[in-house]
């Protein structure tokens, strides 16, 4: 399954490069991919447990990047 | 951000007002202040990252450079790092505004409501709630909101920031108009045929905003480059801090230490990093500007390496639709045989009828034409005022026993019969696309060695548009699967450097556009298949602009080095002359902040050429 967020708040593409590695981490996670330009973020699952995978992916973020808004489209 | 410019502006008052100041501990006190007022939302990022577990952040390694400077009592280098650190992040997000925006404006083609009918009354509605069907207007000055058909009044409309092309098109009731356009001239009436989800507009902002999430190798080797850089530097800086003291006599543990600040200072890698995906947004701005929608980052730093163009024919090279080129008249009117040609085939939807009648602008008297019969693989016979008429190939004539001149020009011949009687004959042919005699000579100019046209057509045909446009090389009469082939034989030969460029309409094209290292569909915006099946899409049907991509990807790319070059270049230099004991803390800062800059300045002249 492919989930689509709209990232704001990120520092610099550095930061998102090591954000990507972090949340590639979360099990069901297949790839993920930030485009800090577009504020845009891409995450690859498995199919099963969206709804665990997407609290755990919000869950990091905020720990991470406690300045960036995360939002599902 | 603008609150980070003020803190900045404060900052740089208390450190000129301590440089007037002549009592130490007054002095000392007044930079601390300075340090505070621009460092301290770094200080709390940093305490927070560091719970995380994350020691290479660059918040925390500003943090450690600068609160050393002040351990060893250096206050106003302390003050000066972390001002310079905060322009430097205060520039860099102003520019990533400014490009993100810039695009965004390229790209304003979103509608806000459509109007729509309900029975005397216009209504505002969101685009989204209109449904198939539903008549909406279009006021002058207004974007056209969804996909529809002109069933009222004529326009002009203004297509520049779907295709680029600032001519506006002539649009009339029967035209089938395309959301996102502006409605330039006259009120007009749409019936709406798709809904907005699946309109135009949606599909091209969607394909746009998620334009470069496949990223470039480039940006794969700087981000690589940048997570190995700050923990060997962060690493060199410690074992310089440590190290020298120890082992050399009497060395002074604070000049060391002080070394090892400047190399912790240079550390952060953010400033590597920024210019290039920035570089690449620009790049891929400046294509959609011209009207061409790159889908990734990655495509635009393959073109740049590309050497080989393989045509389709049909529809990319040529118009796609078939033309009267001459008409050949034996004892009788030119207009007098198309019309009689056109009678045969009035009830026929061949291309070649359409053709026919698109030619004749007469009205047709439909009672004068009975008995139209068709011949599959000859033509028609059919009796028009009371005659007997043969229109079609060769193979008709000669089953009818008509004595005929066998007419050699390139392209579809049709021969004309009245009551068994040769009258002649008309050639109908595909027409070369104004465009492609300049695109040729402009791809080859770029550096493509290679042209190649696939193509279904016959060889005759097909020879003579090769011969006419230069084409290096072409394959005529293929099926859909030996396209395919020849296509895979291409790849294989080639080195793996080289890029093979497939371009066609994208409609039946799919399977090949997907083998190709870069595949470009034309003219298909609206067309699902077009928008899936390719890796670029050409909003225009202009071949000419691939050769427009290839110049703004080869600018890109050279900007692209030249910014990891410069970057690595100078941290490198900074790296060793601060090793060396030549540079201070103020230079390490200053070089650092001022190539990410320049570096920045440098992404942003992409957007800025005003024609390739």
């Amino acid at each position: 399954m492919e989930l689509k967020f709209k990232i704001e708040g990120l520092d610099c593409p550095n930061c998102a490069s090591s954000l990507e590695r972090e949340l590639a981490t979360i099990s069901g996670v297949k790839n993920v991919s930030i485009n800090f330009m577009n504020s845009k973020m891409l995450v690859e699952t498995e199919n099963e447990n969206i709804e665990e995978i997407i609290e755990n992916i919000k869950k990091l973020v905020k720990d991470e990047e406690p300045d960036a808004i995360l939002t599902e489209i | 951000m603008k609150k980070r410019k003020e803190k900045i502006i404060i900052s740089i008052g208390l450190f000129i007002l301590s440089l007037l100041i002549h009592n130490n501990l007054i002095k000392n006190i007044i930079l601390m202040l300075s340090y505070l007022v621009v460092g301290l939302d770094i200080l709390k990022k940093a305490l927070r990252n560091i719970k995380h577990g994350k020691i290479f952040d660059e918040n925390f390694l500003m943090s450690l450079a600068t609160i050393g400077a002040i351990f060893i009592g250096e206050y106003s280098e302390a003050v000066f790092v972390m001002l310079f650190y905060q322009i430097g992040e205060l520039f860099q997000s102003y520019a990533v505004d400014k490009s993100r925006k810039r695009v965004a404006s390229l790209m304003d083609i979103r509608p806000d409501y459509a109007n729509i009918i309900k029975g005397k009354k216009i209504e505002k509605v969101a685009p989204n709630e209109v449904n198939i069907g539903q008549v909406i207007v279009v006021k002058p000055g207004e974007k056209v909101p969804l996909d529809g058909i002109i069933i009222e009044g004529s326009s002009l409309l203004n297509t520049v920031a779907l295709t680029g092309e600032s001519i506006p098109r002539k649009v009339k009731v029967g035209d089938e108009i395309l959301s996102g356009c502006i409605n330039s001239d006259e009120v007009i009436k749409i019936k709406v045929t798709q809904n907005f989800r699946e309109s135009t507009v949606s599909k091209i902002l969607d394909l746009v905003e998620n334009a470069s999430n496949r990223k470039s190798k480039s940006e794969d080797f700087i981000t690589k480059f940048a997570k190995y850089y700050t923990p060997v530097v962060v690493i060199i800086a410690l074992l310089l801090a440590l190290l020298p003291p120890l082992i050399i006599k009497n060395s002074n543990f604070n000049e060391w230490l002080y070394k090892s600040l400047s190399f912790l200072v240079v550390s952060c890698p953010c400033a590597l990093v920024i210019s290039i995906p920035l570089s690449f947004f620009g790049g891929l701005g400046a294509s959609s500007k011209i009207g061409v929608l790159v889908k990734g980052s990655n495509y635009l730093e393959m073109m740049a390496n590309s050497s080989i163009v393989v045509c389709d024919k049909t529809g990319t090279l040529t118009e796609g639709v078939f033309e009267v080129q001459s008409i050949n008249a034996i004892n009788m009117e030119k207009e007098a045989l198309l019309k009689i040609a056109v009678y045969a085939e009035y009830y026929s939807n061949h291309p070649i009828a359409q053709s026919l009648k698109k030619t004749y602008k007469e009205n047709i008297d439909e009672k004068s034409i009975t008995n139209a019969k068709e011949i599959s693989g000859e033509g028609i016979k059919a009796t028009i005022d009371n005659q007997k008429v043969l229109v079609g190939n060769d193979k008709l004539m000669r089953n009818n026993k008509i004595d005929y001149l066998k007419n050699n020009s390139i392209g579809t011949v049709i021969y004309i019969a009245i009551d068994n009687i040769f009258k002649g004959s008309i050639v109908i042919a595909d027409k070369i696309k104004e465009d492609s005699f300049k695109a040729i000579p402009k791809l080859k100019n770029t550096g493509i060695k290679k042209i190649i046209m696939l193509t279904g057509d016959k060889e005759n045909i097909s020879k003579n548009i090769a011969d006419k446009l230069g084409i290096n090389a072409y394959y005529s009469e293929l099926l859909p699967n030996e396209k395919v082939q020849k296509v895979e034989e291409l790849i294989k030969e080639k080195s793996d450097k080289d890029k093979l460029i497939f371009v066609g309409d994208g409609i039946n094209d799919a399977p090949v556009l997907a083998i190709s290292d870069i595949g470009i569909s034309m003219g298909g915006v609206g067309s699902d298949a077009a928008i899936e099946s390719s890796d670029i899409v050409l909003m225009t049907d202009e071949l000419s602009k691939i050769a427009e991509v290839i110049n703004i990807s080869k600018k890109t790319m050279t900007i692209v080095k030249e910014n990891i070059i410069l970057a690595i270049a100078v941290k490198i230099v900074i790296l060793l002359l601060s090793a060396f004991g030549i540079a201070t803390m103020w230079e390490a800062v200053f070089g650092d902040v001022g190539v990410m800059i320049i570096a920045i300045l440098n992404a942003l002249r992409i957007m800025k050429v005003k024609s390739y």
